[in-house]
């Protein structure tokens, strides 16, 4: 469902990857680790095509880099979910709006956006926090509005590009909780973090990015 | 298209600040734009005004038969440059310049040297140099015409000053044209500046181009008709205070047609400045 073949991408005159391969498949949770800096949140853009290999493919369910046109960017993004460090939250309006917003841009007929949306929340356990705004909830909760608005839209690939990086450890299990309760479900997960307990604590795949290339590695959590 | 509507009427509550900055600065340059514009009719106005008033004397043989004068009346007739003439016979002549210069030569002489004219007025496309040189060349071709008199200095000077006065208010008419349309583009420039969060959280959940763009182009139109409204009720008011000094039949604001043009000049100066603002928006978060 995700693959990079052979990708090369680099800045201008700072080199990131180098024959980089990686796959994930359907419903498969996967962490991304690395140091700060190695490339984690670069894999992540290149998966959304926000940037684009300067060699190899990266192609994500039918989409591939080399042949997408600027036009199919938006269908492609409907098939993800993001999650960032920051919540991205839009601070203008209420809970209700910032998920109600993500089916309205993409054109869901008004009466299954209130189901959708009540239906996300509760997944995350905020429903009665729909007419709050951003700033009145804590970091933890805005995170899991941001999970519940990445999955409004049924996606196939949620990215999460350090989810835990601003929270306590005891909130960041728990969003990693609300991850695999959601993976559970066949949503495959793609989950770039650099807090190594967390992922210590699960039994799931790894891949680590070190030196522009990535390593796949199962981990031996409890053990270490 | 329900869902962009609602989005563009939804960010004037949300910006109000940004909303009411834009508001103010296409309300300032819809004022400059509509000034300059008023500018360049009311200097056109004056202009014609003034070519109209441009007289020539045509003098006449003296003397002169009567079936004469009415060929020469005919031949001046014919001719497409004159917008009207006057006939000045001899004894109106010597009114006229008895008037004018307060002594009556009929005291000394016992003849009138004045001979008879025509004063002709020009149509104001022919009211240039070129032009009037022509005309007076062809007018001295006609029979029974003894010499032609126009000011020719004052001529030359009023419309060589018209000439300069137009060239600075073209000047002026296209520098406050740009200024309007800077103030314009840094405002646009503020919120969608202000708006990136919002932007980058469209472009990440799948909105396409114009779901993105379109709520703040239907916004830069709604702030353009306000500002347009704005600015010609300010017009309306100000006219009404110069009518005294500029006479009601100079200009008249409430023209159906200006009333739409300035209306209208504000959300086209949105829509043109919105569309250059939003040519740099695009997918890349």
């Amino acid at each position: 469902m995700l693959s990079f073949n052979n990708v090369d991408f680099g800045y201008p005159h700072q080199p990131v990857f180098t024959d980089l391969n990686l796959n994930l498949e359907k419903g498969e949770f996967c962490f991304l680790i690395g140091k700060s800096g190695s490339g984690k949140s670069t894999i992540l853009q290149l998966v959304y095509m926000n940037i684009f290999p300067d060699s190899g493919i990266v192609q994500v369910d039918e989409y591939n880099s080399k042949t997408i046109k600027p036009g199919q960017l938006p269908y492609l993004r409907r098939k993800l979910g993001v999650v960032f460090q920051d919540f991205k939250l839009l601070r203008d309006r209420d809970i209700y709006d910032n998920l109600a917003f993500v089916l309205e841009v993409i054109k869901v007929p008004r009466n299954e956006i209130r189901k959708r949306v009540i239906n996300a929340l509760a997944e995350v356990g905020l429903a009665h926090r729909k007419n709050s705004k951003p700033d009145e909830l804590s970091g933890g909760e805005k995170q899991r509005i941001a999970i519940a608005r990445a999955v409004i839209n049924e996606p196939v690939l949620l990215l999460a590009d350090e989810p835990t990086g601003n929270l306590d450890p005891e909130t960041s299990y728990e969003i990693v909780e609300i991850f695999r309760k959601i993976n559970s479900k066949g949503t495959a997960v793609l989950f770039a973090t650099h807090n190594y307990e967390i992922v210590k604590k699960y039994n799931a795949k790894i891949i680590k990015i070190e030196n522009g290339q990535a390593f796949r590695g199962v981990l031996k959590q409890r053990e270490e | 298209m329900l869902f962009i509507i609602k989005e563009s009427l939804k960010l004037i509550s949300r910006t109000k600040f940004s909303f009411i900055l834009s508001l103010i600065s296409t309300c300032i340059s819809v004022i400059l734009i509509v000034a300059s514009l008023l500018l360049i009719i009311m200097s056109d106005q004056f202009e014609s005004r003034l070519k109209k008033n441009i007289s020539i004397n045509i003098f006449l043989e003296d003397p002169i038969s009567d079936q004469k004068i009415g060929s020469v009346r005919d031949r001046l007739k014919e001719k497409e440059f004159i917008s009207s003439l006057q006939y000045i016979d001899k004894e109106k002549a010597a009114e006229n310049f008895i008037r004018e210069t307060g002594e009556d030569f009929r005291k000394i002489l016992d003849y009138n040297p004045l001979p008879a004219s025509f004063r002709i007025y020009l149509n104001e496309n022919y009211a240039h140099m070129d032009s009037i040189n022509k005309i007076i060349n062809s007018l001295s071709q006609i029979a029974g015409v003894d010499d032609i008199v126009y000011q020719q200095r004052f001529v030359n000077k009023i419309l060589s000053q018209i000439n300069n006065i137009k060239q600075y208010i073209f000047i002026i008419t296209g520098a406050l044209l740009l200024i309007s349309i800077y103030i314009v583009y840094s405002t646009m420039q503020l919120i969608i500046n202000s708006k990136y969060e919002e932007l980058d959280t469209m472009k990440l959940v799948g909105a396409k181009i114009s779901t993105i763009k379109m709520p703040i182009f239907l916004n830069g139109i709604y702030i353009g008709v306000f500002a347009g409204l704005i600015a010609l009720i300010l017009f309306i008011v100000l006219f009404k205070y110069l009518e005294p000094y500029i006479g009601s039949d100079t200009f008249n604001i409430t023209n159906p047609f200006y009333v739409a043009a300035i209306i209208c000049v504000g959300p086209l100066l949105s829509i043109l400045v919105s569309f250059v603002s939003l040519r740099k928006v695009n997918l890349k978060i």
